[in-house]
């Protein structure tokens, strides 16, 4: 309890990690509830009103209604659920592959199989991300769920390098060393002794990362290779809109504002943490 | 021979291993997609022992690992296969759509690491007031904007809001000609002395590359002001100070340099987000560069435009982040060493 | 009147109820309260205590290099008569330049990483030495300081990069830039901690030759009793940001007044002595809320309420020989 509160006096020291902790609450609740709070919940999907179609921003569409007449607000509010799972999903499974791969690596420092392994680790590295993510994403079909495959395999890489480090320090002290020595098996040595160590440092590269991996998801999404209409996803209504610019110009700058509120928001919760953390170090 | 030679020499065995694994991935990745490779190349209608004379003839009825050999060899040659878009030669068309890409990234690249520079230096010099503030709370928001957001948001403000920059007039305005030798319109204009040309070439690039450049660019100002700021707090600079070295000597090389390291180490990373980043702003800014050729050969199902493109690009990541180690190990004498132990 | 005047010129430094905080993520860490001691000219001065003592801000404090976050809540720091925190830039540059130097306990984070020695050596050279002296003297100037560290090869050296050195001889090397300018006073903060005790041993008896050939004044920063009896001739014994007891080394040795010296003392494992020694019960401090009284009540075994009350004075005991306790007399 103590330490708790110590630590949320380090994380509240900087004002703007509270904000950002405040934007992603906020993501989160509207990602979860935001189906049952948006004023036109029918709009989030396939609905047509051409009555409505296009109208700028006003007290009834906050922000506007798009070619098919659906509130651009709702709209927003519903794409966030799928937002929400593609950072999720995406760090929920590269960090255990890559700690998984990292720490056999890491364990077996100098054998074969750490070679073999880190130098596979290193080509992915070697290949600009987006551009290969882009590419896997267009060999398969076009949808939510291929584009998440495509940034994981992107992604693991570096999770096996950061427990890569870790496990190969941790190798040659000698806590570990006497854990073998009286028989404890690996098991026991990877999930007890290593797995807490590398914890802290993966849960903020996975904060700081949340961003990015929205970023990127939000890029194929707007390249046509994310969730497909008449779903909702920021960088496709984003990208439908660039054609109605200027004279509709709430279709682009609304989900825009929306996508920079959202990274902006983890950036700063990432920030925060890893201040956090690391001040606890010193 | 030189340990510094030694080190480079061992870079560039590591970029071809690097290199023979790429090409792997992409193999496996024109393999992987579903359906003949042949039909699809030759499309539905072509009668069934045409196709078997096409599958015979590009090998694909070997085992795998012969394809590889097969197409390796051809990739060796130049030989990408031919686009089902264009219809004509990969390469060829690489050499058509390439420069103005290479120009864009480039621009985008290399002069914004002053700025990010100057600015780290300035948020550390004036950590805590209100210079710093300011780069800080606008470096928050710019990194959380994504290129293609940035793009967009450029064509709207400049395109049509206060259409004082070009924006969607590809690499140059109607009416210049401008005769190739780099490729590079703006170095081309002034070789051939046009200014006039070079000028509104260069006017072109503004939109892009700033689109494409903002986000590294003040991710880069960020780490250099933490690492300023870390750095100031060292012994050595504490040392350096209490020998009576006057504090400008000190932040301009004692303190400099060594902050400046990592943020140059990470640079071929900022060179792979700028590659991706440029898929979509050159297809917004209709910019006529391999990354638009590439789009519409991912949306078109173009599997040798899209393997040929990854390719290509991989071989330039790679070949920059050698470059960029080649300027650490320049920078940072600890790099010398060899670094097996 | 003469007398007072003689003890001035004597003095080379004087700090007075130096009193310096840190601010620590918002919360006020009080580290030094009232530090109080004279340097005379070529006097060899100790500075012992527990590791976080604030043996290391005091040095700091002397040279005005402190971090951002301290501050200076009271006191000064009079070198050659002048208060540091007072000076003009160009006398603070002076004064570091040729009056004042340290040597830092980690030599290996003392040395910048990507310059080469010579580069380092002589920039700080450059401007201690007078304007316009030719790099190549300074160049000559600085192979000689090498030789007089007893570094071999000292071209090799000159050329090398810090972590192309071992620990002693980065030690040696600082050891070095810092003497080759003249400097009068030497602040060792702890100089062979960080190494092994072989190399620690050479490396003190370096500094003390040194101090002893070229007449130097120094402040020795130490935890370790025998260092500081073995090449100090006055002693301060500081605990918790505090000087509890200062006087001749010998007689501080001999006739420890304070209770803290006193747990110091049989801390020291004698060779002719009862075997293991004892350690002192409690530890340092909290110094965001420290005692209101004496910092060392809360450990101290004679401690009394008026110790926890108000903090006692300096006082001299016996001739040359101050404590800040107001049991001195009590304890033996």
């Amino acid at each position: 309890m103590e330490a708790l509160k110590r630590n949320w006096l380090k994380f509240s020291e900087s004002k703007i990690s509270v904000i950002g902790l405040v934007i992603v609450s906020a993501f989160l609740l509207l990602a979860i509830f935001g189906k049952y709070m948006v004023p036109y919940p029918e709009h989030i999907g396939s609905y047509v009103d051409f009555a409505n179609a296009g109208l700028a921003p006003s007290s009834k569409h906050l922000c506007g209604t798009d070619l098919m007449g659906r509130d651009i607000f709702s709209r927003i509010i519903g794409s966030f659920r799928n937002t929400l799972l593609m950072g999720v999903i995406v760090l929920c499974i590269s960090a255990p592959v890559g700690f998984v791969v990292g720490v056999i690596a890491g364990y077996n420092k100098g054998k074969l199989i750490d070679t073999v392994l880190m130098r596979i680790t290193d080509i992915f590295l070697a290949i600009p991300p987006l551009v290969l993510a882009l590419a896997i994403a267009s060999v398969l079909e076009p949808n939510l769920t291929n584009s998440m495959l495509a940034i994981t395999v992107m992604w693991w890489p570096w999770y096996a390098r950061l427990s890569y480090g870790v496990t190969s320090s941790l190798r040659s002290e000698n806590y570990i060393i006497y854990a073998e020595l009286v028989g404890a098996k690996l098991p026991h040595i990877i999930f007890k002794e290593i797995l807490p160590n590398c914890l802290s440092a993966v849960l903020t590269k996975m904060t700081l990362d949340m961003g990015y991996v929205i970023i990127m998801g939000a890029t194929l999404s707007y390249a046509g290779l994310g969730e497909q209409a008449p779903k909702p996803a920021l960088g496709s209504m984003i990208s439908s809109g660039v054609k109605y610019m200027p004279g509709q110009w709430w279709l682009t700058i609304f989900p825009a504002i929306a996508i920079i509120l959202i990274v902006l928001g983890f950036n700063l919760l990432g920030d925060g943490i890893s201040n956090m953390l690391g001040t606890e170090e010193n | 021979m030189s340990k510094l030679h030694v080190t480079i020499l061992k870079r560039l065995g590591w970029a071809l291993v690097v290199l023979f694994g790429l090409s792997v991935i992409i193999f496996s990745l024109m393999r992987i997609i579903p359906g003949d490779p042949a039909r699809l190349a030759l499309g539905p209608t072509v009668p069934e022992e045409i196709v078997e004379q096409y599958r015979e003839r590009m090998h694909y009825n070997d085992p795998l690992p012969m394809q590889y050999y097969y197409w390796i060899a051809g990739v060796v040659k130049g030989d990408l296969g031919v686009s089902t878009v264009t219809h004509r030669s990969v390469t060829k068309d690489f050499s058509e759509f390439l420069p103005a890409t290479l120009e864009l990234v480039i621009w985008a690249g290399i002069p914004p690491i002053f700025f990010a520079l100057l600015l780290g230096v300035l948020g550390a010099m004036y950590n805590n007031r209100w210079p710093d503030y300011i780069i800080r709370f606008s470096s928050y928001i710019i990194i959380a904007t994504p290129a293609f957001v940035w793009a967009v948001l450029f064509l709207l403000i400049f395109g049509y809001w206060f259409p004082i920059l070009p924006s969607i007039g590809g690499r140059i305005s109607m009416g210049y000609s401008v005769p190739p030798v780099t490729g590079l319109m703006v170095l081309d204009a002034l070789i051939d002395g046009q200014s006039a040309a070079a000028w509104d070439a260069f006017l072109h690039l503004l939109l892009p590359s700033l689109a494409l450049a903002l986000g590294h660019t003040m991710q880069e100002a960020r780490l250099t002001r933490s690492y300023m700021l870390e750095n100031a707090g060292k012994d050595y600079i504490t040392m350096i100070t209490s020998q009576g070295v006057p504090r400008e000597v000190i932040n301009r090389q004692f303190l400099l340099k060594p902050s400046v390291i990592p943020t140059v180490s990470i640079m071929g990373l900022d060179i792979a987000a700028i590659f991706g980043n440029a898929f979509l702003v050159e297809t917004i800014f209709n910019w006529p560069g391999i990354s638009r050729y590439a789009m519409n050969a991912i949306l078109g199902k173009d599997i040798n435009a899209v393997c040929g493109v990854v390719l290509l690009l991989g071989v330039i990541f790679i070949l920059t982040n050698l470059l960029v180690d080649i300027v650490v190990i320049m920078l940072d004498p600890r790099m010398r060493q060899s670094r097996s132990k | 009147m003469e007398n007072m005047d003689n003890a001035q010129k004597d003095t080379i430094l004087e700090v007075k109820d130096l009193t310096v905080s840190f601010d620590v993520y918002g919360r006020i860490s009080h580290v030094l309260d009232g530090i109080s001691f004279k340097v005379k000219k070529g006097e060899r001065v100790g500075l012992v205590g527990e590791s976080g003592c604030g043996k290391t801000t005091t040095l700091k404090s002397v040279l005005n290099v402190l971090p951002k976050n301290a501050k200076i809540n009271r006191g000064e720091v009079l070198f050659e008569g002048k208060n540091v925190f007072e000076m003009k830039d160009s006398e603070l540059a002076a004064m570091r330049r040729t009056g004042a130097g340290m040597i830092f306990q980690d030599p290996s984070s003392a040395l910048n990483p990507v310059f080469s020695i010579e580069k380092q050596f002589i920039t700080a050279l450059k401007y201690a030495k007078p304007n316009n002296t030719p790099t190549k003297e300074l160049y000559d100037i600085a192979v000689e300081a090498l030789n007089n560290v007893m570094l071999p090869d000292p071209e090799r050296i000159m050329k090398s990069f810090p972590f192309q050195l071992s620990g002693g001889m980065k030690q040696r090397v600082c050891i070095a830039m810092t003497i080759a300018a003249g400097r009068q006073l030497l602040l060792a903060d702890e100089p062979g901690t960080s190494l092994d005790v072989t190399i620690q041993d050479q490396i003190l008896r370096l500094i003390n030759k040194l101090v002893l050939d070229n007449h130097l004044s120094v402040i020795m920063v130490a935890h370790s009793l025998g260092v500081i009896r073995e090449s100090t001739s006055y002693v301060n014994i500081m605990y918790a940001g505090t000087v509890v007891e200062s006087g001749e080394t010998d007689d501080v040795f001999q006739n420890p007044r304070h209770p803290y010296t006193v747990a110091l003392m049989s801390c020291v494992p004698k060779l002719t002595g009862e075997g293991i020694a004892k350690g002192i019960p409690g530890r340092v401090p909290d110094y965001m809320a420290p005692p209101k009284g004496c910092r060392f009540s809360p450990r101290c075994p004679y401690a009394k309420e008026v110790c926890k009350a108000e903090k006692p004075q300096h006082l001299e005991v016996s001739p040359g020989h101050w404590v800040s306790c107001y049991f001195a007399n009590e304890v033996i």
